[in-house]
């Protein structure tokens, strides 16, 4: 017998061992992932009889299928390094080996039922009541100790335990196939943690904590209705944005679980390399990106919103910012990759120039920004999506051949003028009823000259860098001196063009103006110059006006 | 009924406990006891819910899809509550 157990777990630890010493990149692991959950989208199509397959529902199987797979996965890969301290590297690539029990659901579903009965869908509790964390608390325990995979379900009746039948039936909870595929996870996840720490009170408390994500992840939608005080049911998640009605029941969900796995990837990030991971945050460029974020936020105000928003509303706001701030960290990883010789001379810090992540690295973390923020963009809105392709083409032209518009002054500032009034335009065009040709078009003119005037600006500081490039920026074909001297004065200019163009605050513009324009001129051209007083001064000067002005 | 259990479970464990006593168990030994004990109960709860999940085939609840919520599975569904 003890041969037996001996072989048995010989076998699954050399499946474990194979998996953790396989040579799977980043981008295989999401392709593995997103293969798996879209097969279990198609079976599931057979074995329960509702037809996914519709274009109406491509929803949910292209997105809702996969962000609940990759949710759950981060979630047990995450579970496991705290309870292992394994490397997070070799979890996530051990994961990879419970794929294939996700399609069980649906084959025993349909070897038992010919997709007659069941639908796998999130568990719907039938408590009317709105729950208090200590209601919810003894609805777990009630769940972990009953429910399907209850540590006391004998396959009987569970009155003898429970007398409040309404806020607990849980016969409702899940079906068939579903059952006996999770409690398989939950065993060999089980064992998995047995294996590696040869700990049985930690392979119990591996049990206890996967019922808690499973109860977290399967009755999802509804703590959030619970959180809300909303009725229980799917029906909540319907026509109840007023910004985009179409942000609806697969929409807000997909769009919860990606806010969860953006956080959960940044941890998996700092537990895989801290030094990595804050390598990439500092290369965040926080005054660029602020800049974006505060031309979104002011075409929002540009909007002028007539409601009060609610949870879902605010949600449409969270996910666009998500966009925004994924499609910037693409566009610098981009640059990262095109610009790595001038960094290493003017940007040293930078992770690629500075050899702390390597290429291969940042081109596999550039796929997933760039698929995350498109995705988080298209469920924010679709004149929203819009704005934000169209940012991301000009940002290619902007760093790639054959165009590398970066390469040619005032194009390059413009390109990123554009940029700007682009955030500013989706900023404006969240609000679903408005459209592009109510945007006033004084301010598009004001932004593209004020930016494409004042941005010559970041250009001072890569001055070595461009020259070595042959990028033909103002301080490279003038010098350094007399480039100061132009940008300084073009900066100055850029203050100056408000007034002008708004005679009607003429009056009340001019004088700050004026005094900006000279402190922003001194800014450039002293010896010792620093990009961020300067930028600083450029908020300072266009918050308050652009809120004054519209 | 917990009265009950509480008073069985002081009984059984004081037994329990006497009896290692006599038994000079090292701290080490009890510790494995404990485990094997425990590993036991992890394979048995892994079988029995297995078991009970696998034979639960007869009890599927038929849940209304809310695309298609039909009065006939409304009324199966009821049908189905008062059966149990």
């Amino acid at each position: 017998m003890k041969n037996f157990i001996d072989k048995i777990v010989a076998i699954f630890q050399n499946i474990i061992e194979s998996l953790e010493n396989k040579k799977i990149g980043l981008i295989s692991w999401c392709i593995t992932v997103l293969i798996f959950s879209l097969m279990r989208g198609f079976l599931e199509n057979i074995s329960v009889g509702f037809d996914y397959i519709n274009q109406k529902q491509s929803l949910f199987l292209f997105f809702h299928f996969p962000a609940f797979y990759f949710i759950a996965f981060s979630l047990f890969i995450l579970l496991s390094y705290v309870l292992t301290k394994e490397k997070i590297k070799k979890i996530s690539k051990a994961s990879l080996g419970l794929l294939p029990f996700i399609l069980l659901a649906p084959i025993f579903d349909f070897l038992i039922f010919q997709g007659k009965f069941t639908m796998t869908k999130y568990a719907e509790p039938i408590w009317q009541k709105t729950l208090g964390i200590g209601d919810m608390i003894i609805f777990f325990f009630k769940y972990s100790l009953f429910g399907p995979l209850g540590f006391l379900n004998f396959g009987g009746s569970i009155s003898f335990f429970d007398n409040q039948q309404n806020l607990f039936s849980l016969n409702y909870i899940s079906n068939y196939g579903l059952k006996i595929e999770l409690i398989l996870i939950i065993m060999f996840f089980s064992f998995y943690i047995l294996l590696k720490t040869k700990n049985i009170w930690k392979a119990f408390l591996a049990v206890f904590l996967s019922q808690v994500l499973l109860f977290l992840i399967g009755y999802f939608p509804f703590i959030i209705t619970n959180f809300l005080k909303l009725p229980n049911s799917t029906l909540s998640f319907h026509r109840v944005s007023k910004l985009n009605p179409i942000f609806e029941w697969d929409y807000i969900v997909i769009s919860i679980f990606l806010v969860f796995v953006t956080i959960i990837s940044l941890a998996w990030f700092f537990i895989y390399d801290k030094r990595k991971f804050l390598a990439f945050i500092k290369n965040m460029r926080l005054p660029r990106l602020g800049m974006y974020l505060g031309a979104f936020w002011y075409g929002v105000y540009l909007a002028d919103i007539p409601f009060s928003l609610n949870f879902f509303d605010y949600l449409i706001l969270i996910i666009a910012n998500l966009a925004i701030i994924l499609s910037w960290m693409f566009a610098v990883g981009s640059n990262d990759i095109v610009d790595e010789r001038v960094d290493k001379i003017s940007n040293s810090n930078r992770p690629l120039a500075s050899g702390i992540m390597n290429k291969e690295e940042i081109k596999s973390i550039n796929i997933i920004l760039r698929v995350a923020s498109y995705l988080t963009a298209f469920l924010t809105g679709y004149a929203f999506f819009v704005t934000i392709i169209i940012r991301s083409c000009i940002s290619y032209l902007y760093s790639n051949e054959p165009f590398r518009l970066k390469k040619y002054p005032i194009i390059s500032t413009f390109c990123l003028a554009l940029s700007v009034l682009l955030g500013t335009i989706g900023g404006y065009l969240i609000l679903s009823s408005n459209t592009i040709y109510d945007f006033p078009v004084k301010l598009v003119v004001l932004i593209l000259v004020v930016f494409t005037l004042s941005m010559n600006v970041i250009h001072i500081k890569d001055y070595e860098g461009d020259k070595e490039d042959g990028v033909r920026t103002i301080p490279v074909i003038f010098g350094l001196e007399d480039g100061k001297l132009i940008v300084g004065i073009m900066s100055a200019l850029s203050f100056l063009i408000p007034p002008l163009m708004y005679q009607d605050k003429f009056n009340i513009l001019i004088i700050p103006s004026i005094v900006f324009s000279f402190l922003a001129f001194f800014l450039i051209n002293r010896k010792d110059f620093k990009e961020w007083p300067v930028l600083l001064l450029y908020y300072i000067y266009t918050l308050p006006v652009m809120f004054y002005l519209y | 009924m917990a009265s009950i259990i509480a008073l069985l479970y002081l009984h059984f464990t004081s037994n329990v406990l006497s009896l290692l006593k006599n038994m000079n168990l090292s701290k080490q030994k009890i510790r494995k006891i404990i485990e094997i004990i425990l590993v036991i109960l992890l394979v048995l709860y892994f079988f029995k819910t297995l078991w009970v999940n696998i034979m639960s085939y007869d009890k599927v609840y038929r849940i209304p899809r809310t695309d298609i919520e039909t009065e006939e599975i409304i009324n199966k569904n009821n049908q189905y509550e008062k059966s149990n």
